[in-house]
This record gives C-alpha cells, sequence and structure tokens, in this order.
C-alpha cells in the first residue's frame, strides 16, 4: 500500500524547506535591481555617495545571496531522496529546465557576484554597472528557469506519456519555454521580489532616518526604493491577474476554490470579499460578495461563468471514469506491447490517465473502483477550500497596503518631506514583514491550490514520493529544521549587525 | 606571518568537520543501502494492478 505518512512528510519537508528558501529569493532579486539603479545614478553623476549606497546594499545582498545559495541546493537534492518516483515519472521535462537555470543563470549570477564584491578598484566606472546589472539578470533568470519548471507542474505542456518507459517525455521544449502560465508566473514573481527588496531598503532607511544616523544615504535609498517600489507594486496587481487568469483557463478548480465558488452561477459571477468557507458542509457562511467582480476577473467577460466546485468535480468523475479505461490499457500494452486494441484505447484516453491513477489512493485496481471510490477521488481533486480562500485574500490585502505604504513614500520623497513624518517612518519599518508573507502566502496558493496533483492532471503526488521509510523522512525533517534553525540565527545575527553598524560605520571600502 | 598557522589549522578543522558532515549525509541518504532505484519496471509495479491488488513500491 501506498505510505501516506511518508507523503505527508515529504510534502511537509519540501514545503518547509522551499518557504524558508523563498525568504531569500525575492530579496535578491529586489536589491539586485536598486543595486542597479543606485551604482547606473554614480555612474551618471559621479557622485560618492551613491557608490557608498551602492556598497552598503550590496553587503546586505551579498549576505542574502549566499543563504539564499545554501537553502536552494537542499531543494534540489530532495528530487532524488524524496520524490524519486516524480523525478522518473517526469524528470525527462522537469529536470532540463533546473538543469539550464545551473548552467546558465546562476553560473553568471555567482560569477559576477564575486567581481561586484572585489571589482570596485579593479574594473571602470561602467564596467562595474554592467557587472551588476549582470547579477541582477542572472538572478531574473535563474527565476525564469526555475518558474519555468514551476509553471509545466501547473500547466503541462509539450509532453507525452511513454507507455515503454513509463515516463512522460519532452515532445516540444518550445512549448514547455513558452509556457504562457510560466510567462505569467515570471513577470509576477520577478515584480513581487522587486517589491520585497524595495519595501527592505525602504524600512531599514526609515529605521535610519528614525535614529537620525546616515541621514543623507537613507532619504536617497528611501527615494528609490519608494519610486521604483510604486512602480512594481502596480505591477505586481496587474500580472497577478494575468497570473490569475491563466489559472483560471488552466486550473479551474483552483481558481473555484480560492473564490469559495461552490456552485456555478449565472454570468457574470460575484466575487466573495468575505465568508467563512466550510470545507465539510461544502458551502460558505456569512459571504460578503460583489456583483459581477469575478466574473469580469476570472473570464475578462460579462456573459462567460465561472465554474464552481460541483460541476468541477463532475467533470473530474467523467474524467476519471475516462482514466480507468487508460490504465487498463497500459496495463494490457505492459504485458503485450503490440496489442493494437490496447494501443488504439490507451490512445483514446491518454489525457485522463492521471485522473485514472487518483484511484490508486482508494483500491488496487482502478477497474475494480466502486461508484463511492470514484466518488471519492472524484472530490479528492477539490484543494482545501478554507486555507486558499484566506491566503489569497490575505496577500492581496497586503498587496493593496503596500501600494498605499509606497504611493505616500513616494509623496513625501517629491516633497522631501520624510524627516517632517515620524508616523510614516514607524508605519514604514514596521511593514518590513509584510512582503515576505504575502509573497510566501502567495506560493501557498499556487502549490497548495495545485493539490492532489503534484503534476496538474498527470500525477497525483501521493504516486511521486520515494519508497523510504517514515523514520528516514522524520529524520531528515529534523535535521533541516535544526539546521535550518541555525541558518536563520546566523543571518539574522549578520544582518542586523551590519545594519546597526550602518554605511558609516562598516568601513569595508575605503574611498 | 603568525596569522598564517593559525588561519591553516581552522581551515583544516573546518574541511574536516565539512568532510564528516558529507560522509554523514551520505551514509544516511545516499549509499547504495539507501538507494532504492526507479525504473520503468519500477514505476510499473506502483502504478499497475498486482497480485495482489495493493499497490507497492517495493
Amino acid at each position: 500500500m501506498i505510505d501516506l505518512a511518508v507523503v505527508h512528510l515529504s510534502r511537509m519537508q519540501f514545503a518547509l524547506t522551499a518557504l524558508y528558501h523563498f525568504l531569500f529569493v525575492p530579496l535578491t532579486l529586489g536589491l539586485s535591481m536598486l543595486l542597479v539603479i543606485m551604482e547606473a545614478v554614480y555612474v551618471m553623476t559621479g557622485r560618492e555617495i551613491w557608490k557608498r549606497m551602492t556598497q552598503f546594499w550590496g553587503l546586505l545582498f551579498g549576505i542574502n545571496f549566499a543563504m539564499g545559495v545554501a537553502t536552494g541546493i537542499t531543494m534540489e537534492f530532495q528530487f532524488g531522496t524524496n520524490w524519486a518516483y516524480y523525478s522518473h515519472y517526469v524528470g525527462d521535462i522537469f529536470g532540463a529546465p533546473l538543469a539550464i537555470e545551473g548552467l546558465t543563470a546562476f553560473f553568471l549570477e555567482s560569477t559576477f557576484v564575486g567581481l561586484f564584491f572585489f571589482g570596485w578598484e579593479r574594473l571602470s566606472k561602467v564596467g562595474h554597472l554592467v557587472v551588476t546589472a549582470l547579477v541582477a539578470l542572472g538572478s531574473s533568470l535563474s527565476a525564469l528557469w526555475i518558474l519555468i519548471a514551476n509553471a509545466w507542474m501547473q500547466h503541462p505542456v509539450g509532453a507525452q506519456f511513454n507507455t515503454d518507459t513509463m515516463r512522460m517525455e519532452l515532445t516540444s521544449f518550445s512549448q514547455v519555454l513558452f509556457n504562457p502560465v510560466a510567462q505569467a508566473k515570471f513577470v509576477h514573481t520577478v515584480a513581487a521580489g522587486y517589491v520585497v527588496g524595495s519595501v527592505f531598503v525602504l524600512a531599514i532607511s526609515a529605521w535610519y532616518l528614525l535614529h537620525g544616523r546616515n541621514v543623507e544615504i537613507a532619504r536617497r535609498s528611501m527615494a528609490v526604493a519608494a519610486s521604483f517600489g510604486l512602480a512594481c507594486s502596480l505591477s505586481v496587481v496587474v500580472l497577478g491577474d494575468e497570473s490569475g487568469y491563466m489559472a483560471s483557463e488552466n486550473q479551474k478548480m483552483k481558481v473555484a476554490a480560492i473564490e469559495a465558488e461552490w456552485h456555478t452561477e449565472p454570468a457574470p459571477a460575484a466575487f466573495t470579499v468575505f465568508g467563512f468557507p466550510d470545507d465539510a458542509a461544502h458551502t460558505t457562511h456569512a459571504e460578503l460578495r460583489v456583483p459581477w467582480l469575478l466574473g469580469l476577473i476570472a473570464t475578462r467577460s460579462i456573459d462567460q461563468p465561472v465554474l464552481g466546485i460541483y460541476d468541477l468535480v463532475a467533470r473530474a468523475r467523467t474524467r476519471i471514469r475516462s482514466g480507468i479505461e487508460a490504465h487498463a490499457a497500459l496495463a494490457a500494452l505492459r504485458l503485450r506491447p503490440e496489442d493494437a486494441a490496447a494501443r488504439a484505447l490507451f490512445e483514446e484516453h491518454r489525457n485522463d490517465l492521471g485522473y485514472g491513477l487518483l484511484l490508486l489512493r482508494y483500491v488496487g485496481d482502478p477497474a475494480r473502483a466502486t461508484p463511492q471510490q470514484i466518488e471519492a477521488a472524484a472530490w479528492s481533486t477539490v484543494p482545501d477550500v478554507a486555507v486558499l480562500f484566506w491566503c489569497f485574500r490575505v496577500m492581496v490585502g497586503i498587496g493593496l497596503a503596500l501600494i498605499a505604504l509606497f504611493a505616500t513614500a513616494f509623496y513625501l520623497a517629491a516633497r522631501h518631506r520624510f524627516l517632517r513624518h515620524r508616523w510614516f517612518l514607524r508605519a514604514a519599518f514596521f511593514s518590513l514583514p509584510l512582503p515576505w508573507i504575502a509573497a510566501e502566502l502567495g506560493w501557498v496558493v499556487a502549490e497548495y491550490g495545485r493539490q492532489p496533483w503534484a503534476i496538474d492532471g498527470v500525477l497525483p503526488t501521493f504516486l511521486g514520493v520515494s519508497a523510504v521509510p517514515a523514520a528516514s523522512v522524520l529524520l531528515s525533517i529534523s535535521g533541516f529544521v535544526l539546521f535550518y534553525s541555525a541558518l536563520a540565527v546566523v543571518d539574522v545575527y549578520l544582518l542586523a549587525r551590519m545594519i546597526r553598524r550602518g554605511p558609516d560605520g562598516l568601513g569595508y571600502w575605503t574611498e | 606571518m603568525p596569522w598564517r598557522g593559525a588561519f591553516r589549522r581552522h581551515l583544516t578543522v573546518l574541511l574536516l568537520i565539512k568532510l564528516a558532515a558529507l560522509a554523514l549525509l551520505w551514509l544516511l541518504f545516499f549509499s547504495p543501502a539507501g538507494r532504492h532505484p526507479v525504473d520503468a519496471a519500477a514505476v510499473a509495479r506502483a502504478l499497475l494492478p498486482m497480485p495482489p491488488k495493493d499497490v507497492s513500491h517495493d
């Protein structure tokens, strides 16, 4: 039997390490771009203060970059240790963008990071600016390849199941590369990273201004963060809307769960702003609804319905029945590969094989599944509605709050009034955790919302785990918790020490 | 240069600790004893009906 303890523990380990890793990634993305802006001003104006700003924020970037690398590598190992069946089943496609990321983007980024730190006295001004820009480009390219891999899990295109090798195989690399979900995810995620970097610079600079330290650097840093942050936080909303639209095209169940839309409504659907989704009773209590809004967001029309969970479960039920046929045909082909009838049957139902595999959680042979087991498998395609509903709303709420923060900062920066409004400096400082919370919740919505699938519609998560004892996974989780906790202490200590010293107190670079 | 000796000692100790940690990780997670190769046959056993009916990853 499938050991569900191993499945749950493996998922928990990956979720913990991924969420921890993503504490560092968006700050790397955001800070690298802010460094380019600051250094570009230095190159254009020749004013030393901009160089010192670049060097100071660059030091914080360096600490964060090292942590990001250290925590990212362990995730790739997990595909082999904890997700061996997943790796065999889809490694042919999923592995390609990961390998390209390592060989191109990461090498580019890590090579030029060294030049960024040690090249100040060895390179020309413009030469060093190009290096900084290449670090930022490498960070963004790195994100692009990872998100291409992730987008394929959300919307698997350009691949087909091979009955001989029992795995998905690449049929079109360009389809994987230009997966529309990947493009939407990439711009949304990178813009969110820019927001994280901007809030980080804004908050730390506000702290300096509150304490009357490093005032000139802090004022300029706040002005850069305010303008860049405002543009990016507005972009995040627009690009997030595009990402949501993609999900409504390709992952209708995820969208229905996020919106707690249990039943299909006549178009255009209303948007539930607030409520208490009840997963057991399949209803939402105390709903507060805005007419038309969901229809406009999800379909960009007023005459197309947004399918509700009940209708999507009915669709899943149909696909599971078709998947049973695909599964039976696959079993026949494994025994007699030349069986033409089995081949024809498999080709007819191949797109629903994944749905047939959902039944393996309930019965060894899907062909013998009872109507109750089919019903249970169909309802298993519904992710946790309450979790997705709230995570999404908190994420959006934080996003809107950050737009207000940056708009105020931009207004104050334009009028040189930061020092007169200490309430704003406090608000900016205490906003520091908000973009991280929003970014993490965004990933919870994306990944938890894909369940029960590892690869949407292709491979159920419970079939992807390695055949290892639960105790081994528990041991590795314990190791990760201990090791990552120690890393967190070191990271916070280093960052806090550098920030407390400030640009004036570091003395790392002579002028 | 007195610092060079201390630096060399620290570096040696750090490298030894790192090697020991890597060896332990290899022993726990990557050694042949703990390795379960996954190939087409293993996936077929996991996904397709086998007597007895329940699916096994073994």
